[in-house]
C-alpha cells in the first residue's frame, strides 16, 4: 500500500516537474527581431492622369467631414481623363510588388469607377489572367490564391459597371469569366450578369457547369436578413462567460458577477481619446507624426 | 529567434494612413494593450513597441486593426450580446484575447498570417462542460435519485475543470500573429483574423473539408462544414459584412474590400455554400 502512494506521488512530481519545465522554456523563448527592408518608391509619375490617380486614391481612401465632396471632385478629375488614366493604372499595377494586394485592389477600384469603354480591356485582362499557384503551404491561414481572387472579383464587378450601361463586349466578357476555373469569380460574374439588361438567364444557365447552378438562386440580401450569432458569450474561452455585463449607453460596466481569471477587459476610451490612460508599461505614443503617404 | 524583414507597401490603401494618426494617443494604447493580451517581450525589438504610433511598425498597424473592431460601429459605446457583431465583435476579440493573455508578433515561416495554440484546450473544455450540463439537464427529480444524478453532475464538472487546468498548464495557449497580417492585408482583413482566431480561442475547430473549387485548396481540412455552425469562418465573414453594410469612421474603399473578402470567404471556406452573398 506504502509503496503504490510513493509510486503515486512520484508520478505526480514528476508531472509537476515536466509542466513546470515545459512551462519555463515557453517563457524563456526568444522572441524573433524584425527591420525594415527597401520599401516601394512613389510609383506616380508627374502628369496630369497620374496625379489625378493618386488624388483619386487618397480621397477613396480618407474619412473626414467633406471626404464625400473631395471623393466626388477627386473621381470627376479622373473621369474627366479615363483614357489617359487607363494606361497609368496598368502601369502602375506593373511596378508593384505581387503581395501589395491591397495596392493593386485600389488601382482595380479605381479603374472600376471609371466606368468608361476605355477600362474594359485592362479589366478583363485582370479578371481573365491565371491565377498564380498558392505559395502558401497553410492556405486555411492566408491564401494567396485568395487574395489573387479577391483582386479578380473586383474586376468582375467594375466589368459589371459597363455591362449595366447596355456595353455589349462588358458582357461577353463576363460570361468569358464564367470558363474561368474559380467559382468566386463564377459567382462574382453570374451577379453581373443577372444585374445587366438584355442578358437571357437561359445563356447564363447553358454557360455554367451543372453543379454551380445554384449560383443562380444565391439571395442577394442585407446583412440584416442573415442568420447572425447566437448568444456569442457563450462561445468564450473558459472563466469568461461570467464577464460584466454593459448597460446600454453607459461608459462604465457593471459586473454582474466576479469572473474568474483574468477578470473582465474593460471597454475602451472614447474614440476621440479624451480619457487619461493608466498603463504604465504600455507603449508609449511619440511626438513623430505617422508617415501617411508614399516614402520616395 | 529568428531576423525578418518587411517591406511597407502603400500607407493609404492598406487603411494605415487613415486609422495610424487615431491610435496615436495614449489612452487608447494604454487601454489595448492592457486589455488584448500582448506579450511585452514578442512585440520589442524591432516590432514597435518603442514606436507604436510609427504605421510602418507592426504593433501600429495590429492597433490600427483593434482601433477599427472598436470604433466602427456607429454608437460603439453598445457592445451587447444581444446586437449585431459590429456591435459586441470587439467584445468578443477583448475577452478571448484577455482570456489567453499571450499576444505575440514573430516572422513566421511566410505559410501563415496568425496561429492560435491551445484552442484545443478550450475546445475539451466547452465540449466536456457541455455534456456535464447535458446530463445535469436529463437528472431525475425524485429523491434520492437526484442526489446521485446530482453528485455525478458535481463530479463531471470537477473533473472538467481539473483535465482542463492540466491542459492549459502543458500546452500554454497563445496567439502569434505573422508578418503576413502586418504588412499582405489591409485593416478590415487584420481585423477579420483577429474575430476568425479569437473564434479558435473559444475553442470552436474547423470541422470539414474545403468544398470542390474552394481558393482555401479543394478537398484540404479547415473549412467549416456549413453557416450554421458558427465557425470561425462565419465569425469573420459576418463581421466583414456587418463592417461593409453599416461600418463607420471609414472609407468607401475600405468597406468596398471587406465586401469582396467577405464574398471571397462565403463561396470558399463552407463545404455546403450558405446560398447567400453580398451585394
Amino acid at each position: 500500500m506504502a509503496s503504490r502512494w510513493v509510486r503515486l506521488s512520484v508520478f505526480t512530481l514528476g508531472a509537476i516537474a515536466v509542466g513546470v519545465y515545459i512551462a519555463v522554456s515557453q517563457s524563456q523563448r526568444r522572441a524573433d527581431s524584425v527591420g525594415p527592408s527597401q520599401s516601394p518608391r512613389n510609383p506616380f509619375n508627374d502628369n496630369d492622369a497620374s496625379r489625378a490617380l493618386h488624388d483619386f486614391l487618397a480621397a477613396a481612401y480618407t474619412q473626414s467631414d467633406d471626404g464625400d465632396e473631395a471623393y466626388k471632385r477627386a473621381l470627376e478629375r479622373l473621369r474627366s481623363q479615363a483614357e489617359a488614366v487607363v494606361p497609368e493604372i496598368a502601369r502602375i499595377e506593373a511596378t508593384l510588388r505581387e503581395t501589395d494586394y491591397p495596392t493593386r485592389f485600389a488601382l482595380i477600384l479605381a479603374a472600376s469607377e471609371l466606368r468608361h469603354p476605355a477600362a474594359l480591356p485592362w479589366l478583363r485582362t485582370v479578371a481573365l489572367s491565371r491565377i498564380p499557384a498558392e505559395r502558401s503551404s497553410d492556405p486555411h491561414s492566408f491564401s494567396t490564391v485568395a487574395e489573387e481572387t479577391i483582386l479578380r472579383t473586383m474586376a468582375v464587378d467594375g466589368i459589371g459597371n459597363l455591362a449595366r450601361d447596355n456595353n455589349n463586349d462588358a458582357n461577353e466578357a463576363l460570361f468569358q469569366c464564367l470558363a474561368t476555373p474559380s467559382l468566386s469569380i463564377h459567382r462574382a460574374a453570374v451577379q453581373q450578369l443577372l444585374q445587366s439588361p438584355n442578358v437571357p438567364r437561359e445563356r447564363i444557365v447553358s454557360a455554367l457547369p451543372q453543379d454551380e447552378h445554384f449560383l443562380l438562386d444565391l439571395r442577394r440580401i442585407d446583412v440584416r436578413e442573415a442568420p447572425q450569432v447566437r448568444n456569442p458569450q457563450q462561445t468564450l474561452a473558459s472563466g469568461f462567460q461570467a464577464s460584466g455585463i454593459r448597460e446600454p449607453g453607459e461608459g462604465t460596466e457593471t459586473h454582474s458577477q466576479k469572473a474568474e481569471g483574468h477578470g473582465p477587459a474593460s471597454p475602451p476610451p472614447s474614440h476621440t481619446g479624451a480619457e487619461q490612460g493608466s498603463g504604465h508599461t504600455s507603449p508609449r505614443s511619440t511626438h513623430n507624426p505617422p508617415p501617411t503617404t508614399f516614402r520616395s | 529567434m529568428a531576423n525578418c524583414t518587411y517591406s511597407v507597401p502603400d500607407l493609404n490603401t492598406s487603411g494605415d494612413a487613415l486609422y495610424g494618426p487615431r491610435i496615436c494617443n495614449q489612452p487608447f494604447i494604454d487601454w489595448v494593450w492592457s486589455t488584448h493580451g500582448f506579450n511585452g517581450t514578442y512585440w520589442q525589438g524591432g516590432w514597435g513597441f518603442d514606436d507604436c504610433c510609427n504605421n510602418t511598425k507592426p504593433l501600429c498597424r495590429a492597433f490600427n486593426a483593434f482601433w477599427l473592431l472598436n470604433y466602427s460601429a456607429d454608437d460603439y459605446n453598445n457592445e451587447d450580446w444581444n446586437n449585431d457583431i459590429l456591435h459586441w465583435g470587439r467584445r468578443y476579440v477583448r475577452e478571448q484575447l484577455h482570456a489567453i493573455n499571450d499576444l505575440r508578433a514573430m516572422c513566421g515561416d511566410g505559410s501563415a498570417i496568425a496561429t492560435t495554440f491551445n484552442s484545443g484546450c478550450a475546445h475539451y473544455r466547452q465540449v466536456s462542460s457541455s455534456s456535464c450540463d447535458d446530463w445535469d439537464r436529463n437528472c431525475c427529480d425524485w429523491i434520492p435519485c437526484s442526489w446521485v444524478c446530482g453528485l455525478i453532475t458535481w463530479v463531471c464538472r470537477a473533473w472538467v475543470t481539473i483535465t482542463g487546468s492540466v491542459c492549459d498548464l502543458f500546452v500554454p495557449g497563445r496567439v502569434e500573429l505573422y508578418l503576413g497580417f502586418f504588412y499582405n492585408k489591409d485593416v478590415p482583413g487584420r481585423a477579420e483574423t483577429l474575430v476568425h482566431e479569437s473564434r479558435h480561442i473559444g475553442g470552436k475547430p474547423h470541422n470539414a473539408n474545403f468544398p470542390r473549387g474552394s481558393v482555401f485548396g479543394a478537398g484540404k481540412s479547415g473549412a467549416d462544414s456549413d453557416w450554421g455552425y458558427q465557425g470561425a469562418w462565419m465569425y469573420g465573414a459576418l463581421y466583414l459584412w456587418w463592417f461593409y453594410a453599416a461600418g463607420t469612421r471609414t472609407t468607401p474603399a475600405l468597406r468596398q474590400a471587406a465586401k469582396q473578402r467577405g464574398n471571397l470567404v462565403i463561396d470558399n471556406a463552407f463545404a455546403t455554400h450558405p446560398g447567400f452573398t453580398i451585394t
